[in-house]
């Protein structure tokens, strides 16, 4: 017999047997990669989970909604004050409507200086007005809250609108500069891992240079040649990243219910990374185990 | 099977490793390329076996012209050539087995057969048909028939060896020897490079001298052997 088929062929159960022969071969450089992918991952994991949870917490301040109080007229009537409240609780960014009367908000300010209190001696609960405490959707825009609000200052039954639009401005920046970090945070993540993983990927290569080379003069070619190495790499990946996402499912674990403890609205809001995020990262990690045998196959000799 | 005309290797310092080299092998044949260190028997070989590509003129090695060779065609090259080289050039990692069969499975074998094949092979050359042993594991003389039934495992038509009693002591070369001549008889082409005066004595047999990249008269040497 002079030759087999012309095209080498295998299932992709002999990929896989000389995947894992090759990496039981080196335990060294095969530890040693595992460990920098998980890093990696872990690294990127952890700034995800990070700006998850800060845009979750963010998001979860902002979701009550538009707080806008209405100051009446001194001298309204009841009935002009129950036709105005109708009116506005039938907007439809309205949430609720509550009156607030003079001597209740004279009480809610008196609660609120606490021992400072003897500062209002003297003084009537006539001189706070009669407000009519609205919440809005938290879906309303910036443009539609500042005309609605314009809109309800010129009617005749308003003295005054002010709304915590300060504190909604500053929860739009805040999530915009969450979003910001992790994304910077993410990118350094990614450059800090190709360095590490290339610089690994290159060991790995050195390691089995002599083996390729023997593959290239002994005529292998095609899937035979590179899908053992890919999928070498990819099995180290998905080791790797399934190792850190463990790692740091088991940190947040150990770490969340203390702080949850301190901080009871963390407790609702705090939550590890979603499936669709976990499986982001693993195949992330397969692809960069990949990605770094193609590049180290690349770097192992020439067929000529 | 193997025709040059005028081929030329140089490399980039400008050191012609063969320069205008022409000869004609046919099917069937010993021939054996020798010349002191440096004078160019193993940029032929590489040349021949498509590790190196020549500068100028034409090489047809089993009808295969390699000018103009993609990574396919020198792997389909490859796989019909046997190749030993003096250092083996065996997978440390694999078995002895496992190393011949790896050249069967490259052509398609499935593992079993693959190995069965690299278990008749390892007869062929005088080695137990199921050697697990690992390269490390062997002498030199072991290593060099690993390496010599992995080039015969697919029925090559064409055996090139480069230096491959290098380093042997005096009864493995032997061996090694008596084995590619059994090779040849078989049919097998045979085109080997040494620079060792005992090997050339044993082996009368076609014999082209190499001197600076050149080919000398191979009629002068063969006088000068008998």
């Amino acid at each position: 017999m002079r030759l087999g088929p012309a095209g080498p062929s295998h299932p992709a159960t002999y990929y896989l047997r000389r995947a894992l022969d090759s990496a039981r071969a080196t335990p060294l450089v095969t530890s040693v990669t595992v460990t920098s992918i998980a890093v990696s991952v872990l690294f990127a994991g952890a700034i995800l989970l990070v700006g998850a949870n800060a845009y979750r917490l963010v998001a979860h301040w902002g979701a009550h909604g538009v707080d806008v109080s209405v100051y009446l007229k001194p001298d309204l009537d009841e009935a002009a004050v129950v036709g105005l409240r109708h009116r506005l609780s039938e907007d439809p960014d309205t949430l609720s409507v509550s009156y607030v009367s003079q001597e209740e908000a004279w009480q809610f300010l008196a609660d609120n200086l606490g021992e400072s209190a003897q500062l209002l001696d003297g003084l009537e609960p006539s001189v706070l007005p009669p407000s009519l405490e609205i919440a809005l959707s938290s879906a309303i825009d910036e443009k539609s809250l500042r005309h609605k609000l314009d809109a309800w200052l010129a009617l005749a039954e308003v003295d005054d609108v002010q709304y915590n639009r300060a504190w909604t401005e500053r929860l739009g920046n805040a999530l915009g500069v969450v979003r910001w970090v992790a994304w910077a945070l993410g990118a350094l993540a990614l450059m800090a891992s190709a360095v590490i993983v290339g610089a690994t990927f290159q060991l790995a290569a050195f390691t089995r240079r002599e083996e390729m080379e023997v593959m290239r003069l002994v005529g292998a070619v095609g899937p035979v040649y590179w899908a053992p190495v890919l999928l070498g790499g990819a099995l180290q990946g998905l080791l790797g990243s399934v190792g850190a996402l463990a790692v740091l499912g088991l940190v947040f674990g150990l770490a969340s219910g203390p702080l949850a403890d301190e901080v009871p609205v963390l407790a609702s809001t705090v939550g590890f990374l979603a499936v669709g995020q976990c499986l982001t990262l693993v195949l992330w990690g397969a692809g960069l185990g990949a990605a770094g045998s193609w590049l180290g196959m690349q770097g192992s000799g020439s067929w000529r | 099977m193997i025709r040059l005309y005028k081929l030329s290797k140089q490399y980039p310092s400008g050191r012609k490793a063969l320069d205008h080299v022409s000869f004609h092998i046919t099917a069937g044949e010993f021939v054996i390329v020798t010349g002191p260190s440096g004078s160019g028997k193993s940029a032929l070989l590489r040349v021949l076996f498509g590790n190196e590509q020549a500068s100028s003129g034409r090489a047809v090695v089993n009808g295969r012209n390699l000018e103009r060779m993609d990574r396919h065609s020198l792997a389909a090259l490859r796989r019909e050539l046997g190749l030993v080289f003096q250092d083996s050039k065996l997978i440390d990692r694999l078995g002895a087995v496992d190393n011949v069969a790896l050249a069967a499975e490259v052509t398609g074998h499935g593992p079993a057969s693959a190995r069965h094949r690299a278990g008749e092979a390892l007869t062929r050359v005088g080695l137990p048909a199921t050697l697990e042993a690992r390269p490390g594991q062997l002498s030199a003389g072991e290593r060099q028939k690993v390496a010599l039934a992995r080039a015969l495992v697919n029925g090559p038509a064409l055996l090139l060896a480069d230096e491959p009693t290098g380093g042997l002591d005096p009864d493995a070369s032997l061996e090694i020897l008596d084995l590619l001549r059994e090779v040849n008889r078989e049919g097998t082409t045979v085109l080997m490079a040494t620079h060792d005066p005992d090997t050339l004595s044993l082996l009368h047999c076609r014999t082209l001298l190499m001197y600076q990249g050149r080919l000398a008269e191979e009629e002068t040497l063969r006088r000068a052997s008998l």
